[in-house]
Order: C-alpha cells, then sequence, then structure tokens
C-alpha cells in the first residue's frame, strides 16, 4: 500500500510511483464522482484534469494524507462546479431522488473506505490471487494447474492459502460478493 | 479543506478496523464511536459497509472506467501538454445525433399510430426469453425475430420484441381470447398489457391475461413473481389471482411473490393502495406504501410488516437481495436464476444466514463460491445439479 516515502517519491518526479499512485486512487475517485453524477466520460473528464493538477503541484506534497485531501477536495470542487452549470442541475436532481440521503460526504467516505479494502485484496501474492480467480470461474484444480503450468498440489495449497487470507483479513465484514 | 480531511481520517480508521483486527488505538476507539453516534446516517453507511453492500456496489461501479486507459491519457498529458476538450466536443456531436434520432423515431411512430392499428401488448425483450400461449393451444417462443400469427380474433404481430395486436373487424366484442406468457427458469420478460399494465415477469413464472380486457374487472391470473404497475381505472379493479391469494386494486404498483415451492405468499405496495385476500376464507387486509402482506399458505392469518422497498423489486434489474435468508430460501432463488436443481449432501438445517446482492451475471460458480467463503456450505456441480455438503 501506499505510504509516505512513496509520496516523497512522486514529488521528485518518480513517474512509476506517480502511476501506481493514480493506480491505487483511480477507482475510488471515480466511485464519489460517478456516485453524484452518473456519467462516466464526465467523471473521467474531472479526475483526469484533477491528476494534471497534482502533477503540477507535487513537490508541495510529503504525505499521503495530505494527496488524498487535495485530490479529494479539488474532484468535489469540480463535481459541485459542473452541478451550477444550470443544463446539469435538473437531471442530477432527478437521479438524486432515488439514491435516498446519501450525501457527497458519506460517498466519499465509502469511496475511501472500500477503496482500500479492495486494494488490500489486489495485493495476495499474484499467484495465489490467479488461482483464486480461476476457482470462481469454475475452474478444476487440473485445469488451472495446467492453465499456470504449476503442479496439481501446488494449486490446492495456495488455493487453500489465499481463501484462508481473505477469510482473515475481511472477517469483519458480513458479507463480500464479486470479489476478485 | 479541513472537513474533507476529517472524513478521510474517519475512512482510514473504518478501513483498517475492517482489515486488521484489534490494532486501532485507543483514540482512534473513540473517534470512530463519536463519528457513528453522530447520525444515523454515519451508522447506516458503516453497517452498509461490514455488510458488504457498499463494497458489492463499488465493485460494479469502477468496472465502468478502466484505469489503465485513463493512465494513458493521464501520462500523455503529464508529459506535453495539450487540450483535452476533444471528449466533449465529441459528446456534443453524440448529443446531436442522438436527438435527430429520436426525432426521426417520434416521425415514425406518429405515422405507424395513423395506421387502424390497435397496440394491445408490447413486451419488452433483450436477452429475455419467454413463451407465448395462444387460446388455440399454440405457442410461440419470444424472440426478437419478425413473426406474424394470426389467431380467431386477431393477427398477433411479434417485430423487435414487440406485440402489435390488430383485431379483426368481423368478430364481436364479446370473445375473450387468453394469452399466457411463460417465463422459463433463467429467463425474465416484461409486457404491457391492453389497458396500458406493466407486468415485469421473474424466472419461472407465468401470467395468464386477456388479449383486450372486456367490461367489470380486470382480471389476471399469475404464478411465481411479478411487480404491477397497474393502469387506474376506477370503474374496473384490476385483480391479480396468484394461488389462493386475490390482490384488488384501482391504479398502483406492488409486488407479488407467489411461486408454488416457497411456503408464503407476499404482496409487497410501493403507491397507492391494494386490498388483499385470501380464497375461501374471510381473511383481508388492507396495504400501504412501503407495507407487505404475506400469507403462510393454510395459515389462519395474514402477517402485515413494514419493508424496505428497494430491495423488494431488485430482481427486476437483476439483483438477487438477500436479507438475511437461510441457506434453504437463497438456494430456491438461485435454482431458478440459474435453471439447475439442487441435493442435499450435508446439513440442511444450518442456521447460517446470508446478507447481500448476487448480480445475476455472475456466474453461479462464483457465487456459490463466495457463499462457501462467507461460512456457507461447500458445493459442487455437475452438469445442473448443485450438490450441498
Amino acid at each position: 500500500m501506499l505510504d509516505n516515502s512513496h509520496i516523497e517519491r512522486v514529488a521528485k518526479g518518480d513517474r512509476v510511483a506517480f502511476k501506481k499512485l493514480h493506480e491505487e486512487l483511480y477507482q475510488r475517485m471515480f466511485y464519489y464522482v460517478y456516485k453524484i453524477l452518473h456519467d462516466k466520460e464526465q467523471a473521467e473528464d474531472i479526475i483526469q484534469d484533477t491528476f494534471v493538477l497534482f502533477w503540477g503541484n507535487r513537490s508541495n506534497f510529503n504525505n499521503l494524507l495530505a494527496v488524498k485531501t487535495y485530490l479529494y477536495t479539488v474532484v468535489k470542487n469540480k463535481v459541485l462546479a459542473l452541478i451550477r452549470d444550470t443544463a446539469n442541475r435538473k437531471r442530477i436532481l432527478e437521479s438524486i431522488e432515488w439514491e435516498e440521503s446519501t450525501t457527497e460526504d458519506n460517498i466519499l467516505i465509502s469511496a475511501e473506505i472500500c477503496g482500500q479494502v479492495q486494494q488490500a485484496i489486489r495485493e495476495l501474492p499474484t499467484q495465489t490471487r490467479r488461482v483464486i480467480e480461476l476457482s470462481m470461474q469454475e475452474m478444476t484444480v487440473e485445469k488451472i494447474a495446467e492453465e499456470m503450468q504449476i503442479s496439481p498440489n501446488t494449486v490446492k495449497t495456495l488455493k487453500k492459502a489465499g481463501y484462508q487470507v481473505l477469510r482473515e483479513k475481511l472477517k469483519h465484514l458480513r458479507m463480500f460478493l464479486f470479489f476478485l | 479543506m479541513d472537513n474533507i480531511r476529517d472524513e478521510i481520517e474517519i475512512a482510514d480508521i473504518v478501513a483498517k478496523k475492517l482489515l486488521k483486527e484489534n490494532e486501532l488505538s485507543e483514540e482512534e476507539e473513540q473517534q470512530l464511536r463519536r463519528w457513528l453516534e453522530e447520525s444515523r446516517e454515519h451508522e447506516e453507511l458503516f453497517q452498509q459497509v461490514v455488510g458488504g453492500q457498499s463494497l458489492a456496489e463499488f465493485r460494479e461501479i469502477i468496472r465502468l472506467s478502466d484505469p489503465g486507459d485513463q493512465w494513458q491519457r493521464l501520462d500523455r498529458l503529464t508529459r506535453e501538454k495539450k487540450s483535452i476538450g476533444w471528449r466533449r466536443w465529441l459528446a456534443y456531436v453524440a448529443g446531436v445525433a442522438l436527438l435527430l434520432s429520436l426525432g426521426l423515431w417520434f416521425g415514425l411512430k406518429q405515422m405507424k399510430e395513423d395506421k387502424n392499428v390497435v397496440r394491445m401488448a408490447v413486451i419488452e425483450s433483450g436477452k429475455m426469453r419467454a413463451l407465448l400461449l395462444l387460446d388455440d393451444g399454440r405457442k410461440i417462443a419470444l424472440q426478437e425475430r419478425d413473426t406474424l400469427v394470426t389467431t380467431a380474433s386477431s393477427n398477433i404481430n411479434i417485430q423487435m420484441g414487440q406485440v402489435v395486436y390488430e383485431m379483426k373487424d368481423d368478430v364481436q366484442e364479446t370473445v375473450v381470447e387468453y394469452n399466457t406468457i411463460v417465463v422459463p427458469r433463467g429467463g425474465i420478460y416484461s409486457l404491457v398489457l391492453s389497458d396500458g399494465t406493466k407486468v415485469f415477469l421473474n424466472s419461472e413464472s407465468e401470467l395468464r391475461y386477456p388479449a383486450k380486457f372486456a367490461g367489470g374487472n380486470r382480471n389476471v391470473y399469475l404464478k411465481g413473481e411479478a411487480f404491477f404497475e397497474v393502469t387506474p381505472d376506477s370503474l374496473r379493479p384490476f385483480i391479480v389471482n396468484a394461488r389462493e391469494m386475490q390482490t384488488r386494486v384501482l391504479g398502483t404498483s406492488f409486488n407479488i411473490l407467489a411461486y408454488a415451492d416457497e411456503p408464503a405468499i407476499r404482496t409487497t405496495l410501493f403507491t397507492g393502495r391494494v386490498e388483499v385476500s385470501v380464497n375461501d376464507t374471510p381473511l383481508k387486509e388492507v396495504l400501504l406504501p412501503g407495507m407487505q402482506a404475506s400469507w403462510e399458505i393454510g395459515s389462519d392469518n395474514i402477517g402485515v410488516k413494514k419493508v424496505n422497498m428497494d430491495i423488494q423489486s431488485l430482481w427486476r434489474d437483476g439483483i438477487i437481495m438477500l436479507d438475511d435468508d437461510r441457506l434453504e430460501s437463497v438456494m430456491r432463488m438461485l435454482a431458478r436464476w440459474y435453471n439447475v436443481t439442487y441435493e442435499w449432501k450435508g446439513d440442511r438445517n444450518a442456521r447460517h444466514t446470508f446478507t447481500g446482492k448476487i448480480n445475476r451475471n455472475e456466474d453461479l460458480g462464483s457465487v456459490l463460491s463466495t457463499l462457501t467463503l462467507l461460512g456457507g456450505p461447500r458445493f459442487e456441480i455437475v452438469g445442473t445439479t448443485v450438490y450441498i455438503y
């Protein structure tokens, strides 16, 4: 996961570190904007612009919390500006009625939590993750072994270990579907 | 700025609590407690996260946009400066094109309605499938290709997923022709009856209805589950006969669940007012929006309770909502959605319950794996049978 030293690398202009930062934060920001605007293209554009701004200011940051605060603040301002645009107002109000009373603040919190949980799952060791993905597609141990060119016994071990890690990591979740 | 910072901090604490048990400091625990007590919305948000509903939704939404593609764009933009307005321009062009085609569509529609065609039923298709049974015993598989069917009283034209009835001139009004739509396991279908009432039929369900409603009551007969949006007509009550239960309405929307293998018949009211009664008994209840009437087959009362309406009709969007459901009832639902049978190899009375959403686009294997992962039993799929261990 991201930490402050990672941010320091980005601040110095490390593009690999920047890519990783984008990779980890993109989806939760997309969720946040999409939940409010219900428009994929607009959401993508807003986040794009925000990251471009951030890159221009990168040298001012030295910790993750500050980066996230900056990104969400810029995104939120852009979203609000767009809502002020009368052409959009009506359509958005209509869709918000269906959302009951989830406010922007709560959406932001959900976005962050879900983003972090999702990331934790993505960080299973690559091979383990692959085994779990494949077994969830109803592939037998033998098939997976063939596909990944490892022994069936290794598949079994990885599978068991993977489920165990997931169960352990997510023991506070009563339910989670469509993971992996 | 401070506001957003606080929100991120709370999110960090919750995520930490979810992912790493017992690692919250005393101060963090307090901060979380204070936040939860602050408002009911916070408490709800927390429950939705812990219950997995938020994550399921998160997964659905992030699927819409590919981070890799976005990085490619960002990578170009942050290396060399370029204008980024092209996408909006493209959207504008697309908008104009859409307006043009809508105009064209309305134009066509106008032309069509000028002809002397009575539009009696619209059946919306998609990847949906169903069977239309005619009064004279013929069966027609409803597909998207064009078909013309002639019956005693009408020509039924099925094209582009729409069914249009043209009544023949020489037929007397009194002839009531009944049609039946049968939706098989794994299917889902919607149609519009001749009075404009919309019906969404769930898997393994049947609706028998007159091609054209004659005077008096508007009677239809349901097996399985359906959601109705009834066109108001104060002179002709709309009556759904579902197994032993009658639901009588004037103009309203509601959901009825009456599968043969379920232990109860349930009617959930969304808008308006309905009266439910059980055949051959004095049992009768009037429902207000948000209420569900439930009659256990053979029992001597109708239970009425308030329910979450959003959950009750999610099946129309292809989502199975589990709300503290026991494995047995989860299996009945899955069998209908995925057209499989199941067999118990282990203890069928396990008390474990499940809460969450299942998207029917998910394949059965991954749904079952998830159930296992959540503390359910182990499953094995052989052909179209699921064995439960």
